[in-house]
């Protein structure tokens, strides 16, 4: 497939191994951060970083499948978002259904701040992904955000028994037929 | 006398407190305003389905007499203010025979600081004027503007010199956000500028904190209000004849780069206001978000085609249009006397988007306590918002998630 949009069902599982793909402008702290969800992680793990999708066409065969992404935004730059937003637009659509995920980095300082936060919402409500905030300054904010992806990184992967992703996506919002009833 | 005043009024607010205080899931929260907060996020006060619309310069809501009204703020103008945001201030009226008393008590206060040897040049005497200064009040909302002088000999000199120029303001505030129980007690000054030295600066805010039970903090302009301002700005011509000046953006490199620490980037003003007017729609009030961060992105685009640098990814230090120079730590210097009631305008908003976030918020279950940082707590609120508040303030919240 000559195609560069990143499709999550197109090549085999790995049996009891899951993938994260951290998207990100450099100088964010990302391979620290991955190192910090190896430490943190109860399974086996496999965490590949990029500045940019779409990846290089040339070593696809030898990826495996991506089965969550986190994209992270600086808000001290309006140039991680920009990339972001580029990026955006060459992952599957089925990607948005639970396995994917925004984190806003740096919010703790408001002086430096180059983005408004609703930009950050306007994001996440219009992908319907969650949004998480936090910064990669201390081990223990860097464990706190490892934690939460990482849970979702377990049911993504189809590492939990009876779980899939698509499920949590119908809990998060109200089922059309339930307000018709009333 | 004024440890009195505190009790008094907190005492007042913690009933006030404990009384609005309806069922646990949502809750209004009511920050009592003697204890402000240090640090507070922006956020939007009202929410807002697409963008947040801004007013343009070009109309304000009510009619002056430019001419006359220009000539009363020339003293705004070509003066470096630093800018301080306050808390409203209790029990402060503008009546001439107050103002007076004020009057001599900053000045006794500015002697004693004097005897401490607080200050480097040596003032023989400082005397202290407050009086309404006329011009900036638009709306009957509006408090009165009052102007702060403090006069005095510098070292040696013989002649009496401004020391310190102060101005309390409020330009065409929209909406009430005191309490109206509370109102008859409280008047609201969004801004402050102040002309002086620091140790005078220091004596006076010191002065306003303790005499008024008021929080002042300098006004700080993260680099997104700083590129909406030279987006609404750049397209206003301050003089169409005279020669304007040109259009600056001064960005801090991160210090990773190695023997550059900034760089100013000036674009010429009639260049800046054909750009302005291909995204701007002139005839219209409001400015909006897209087009606040088309401008800017074309500008910084501009720029990596030419010198291959990332502007977008360096933090904006400091603001320059042919109106006014803005720096990040709360600077600002007019130059164009017409549009001081618009810059004054556009500080108010801020100032009172500042004080309007810790009033009025509901806070719902799904709030969550995200770390902490030395003496702070970070609170996440319905994953969009982000707060960070004192340790005293840690019994509101626990109570409340």
């Amino acid at each position: 497939m000559s195609n560069s949009v990143l499709i999550p069902y197109n090549k085999v599982p790995q049996y009891q191994l899951a993938t994260v793909l951290l998207v990100g402008s450099e100088g964010l702290g990302k391979h620290g951060f991955g190192k910090c969800l190896i430490k943190n992680t109860w399974f086996y793990l496999q965490v590949r970083t990029a500045t940019t999708l779409p990846l290089p066409v040339t070593s696809d065969s030898s990826r495996p499948r991506i089965d969550y992404i986190c994209f992270l935004i600086d808000l001290t730059s309006r140039d991680s978002l920009k990339t972001v937003e580029e990026s955006l637009k060459h992952v599957d659509v089925r990607y948005f259904l639970g396995k994917c995920c925004f984190v806003a980095l740096k919010v703790k300082n408001p002086e430096k701040r180059a983005i408004f936060i609703e930009q950050i919402a306007q994001l996440s409500q219009q992908y319907k992904s969650d949004v998480l905030y936090g910064s990669f300054e201390t081990e223990a904010e860097s464990a706190f955000l490892a934690e939460q992806i990482l849970k979702s990184v377990e049911i993504a992967a189809g590492l939990q028994k009876n779980k899939s992703p698509m499920f949590l996506e119908c809990c998060r919002f109200p089922v059309a037929g339930e307000e018709s009833a009333e | 006398m004024y440890q009195t005043l505190i009790h008094k009024y907190s005492s007042e607010y913690d009933e006030t407190w404990r009384q609005e205080k309806p069922a646990h899931q949502q809750i209004d929260r009511f920050t009592p305003y003697g204890r402000t907060p240090q640090s507070r996020r922006i956020s939007t006060a009202v929410p807002t389905t697409r963008g947040r619309r801004k007013n343009v310069h070009t109309r304000t809501k009510s009619r002056s007499d430019s001419s006359s009204e220009a000539e009363d703020l020339k003293g705004f103008t070509n003066v470096t203010w630093r800018v301080y945001k306050l808390s409203p201030l209790y029990k402060f009226s503008s009546a001439p025979k107050d103002l007076k008393r004020y009057g001599q008590l900053l000045s006794s206060c500015v002697e004693a600081a004097n005897q401490k040897g607080l200050f480097v040049e040596n003032n023989v005497s400082g005397k202290a004027l407050f009086c309404v200064q006329e011009g900036l009040k638009k709306t009957a909302d509006d408090p009165d503007a009052i102007q702060i002088l403090v006069k005095g000999k510098k070292g040696l000199g013989t002649v009496d010199t401004v020391i310190l120029t102060a101005t309390l303001c409020g330009v065409e505030m929209e909406g009430d956000l005191l309490v109206p129980d509370v109102k008859g007690h409280f008047t609201y000054y969004p801004v402050l500028l102040v002309k002086s030295t620091v140790a005078m600066t220091d004596v006076l805010i010191t002065w306003l904190m303790r005499h008024f039970d008021c929080k002042i903090s300098p006004l700080v302009f993260p680099p997104v209000y700083m590129a909406w301002m030279i987006a609404m700005w750049s397209g206003a011509l301050a003089n169409t004849n005279r020669k304007n000046k040109p259009v600056e953006l001064v960005y801090q490199v991160p210090s990773e780069c190695e023997g550059i620490k900034k760089i100013t980037y000036t674009i010429e003003a009639a260049d800046c206001l054909r750009v302005w007017n291909s995204i701007h729609d002139s005839k219209s009030d409001m400015f909006t978000e897209e087009e606040m961060s088309t401008f800017i992105s074309s500008l910084e685009e501009h720029f990596y085609s030419l010198f291959r640098v990332k502007l977008n990814a360096m933090q904006l230090s400091c603001v320059g249009t042919s109106l006014c120079y803005i720096g990040r730590d709360g600077i600002l210097k007019i130059y164009s006397a017409e549009h001081v009631s618009c810059i004054l305008r556009h500080l108010t908003e801020l100032s009172m988007e500042h004080f309007s976030l810790t009033r009025g918020r509901k806070s719902t279950v799904t709030d969550r306590v995200v770390g902490t940082k030395g003496r702070e707590v970070c609170v996440l609120y319905n994953s969009k918002l982000e707060w960070t508040y004192p340790v005293s303030y840690l019994r509101y919240i626990v109570m409340e998630i």
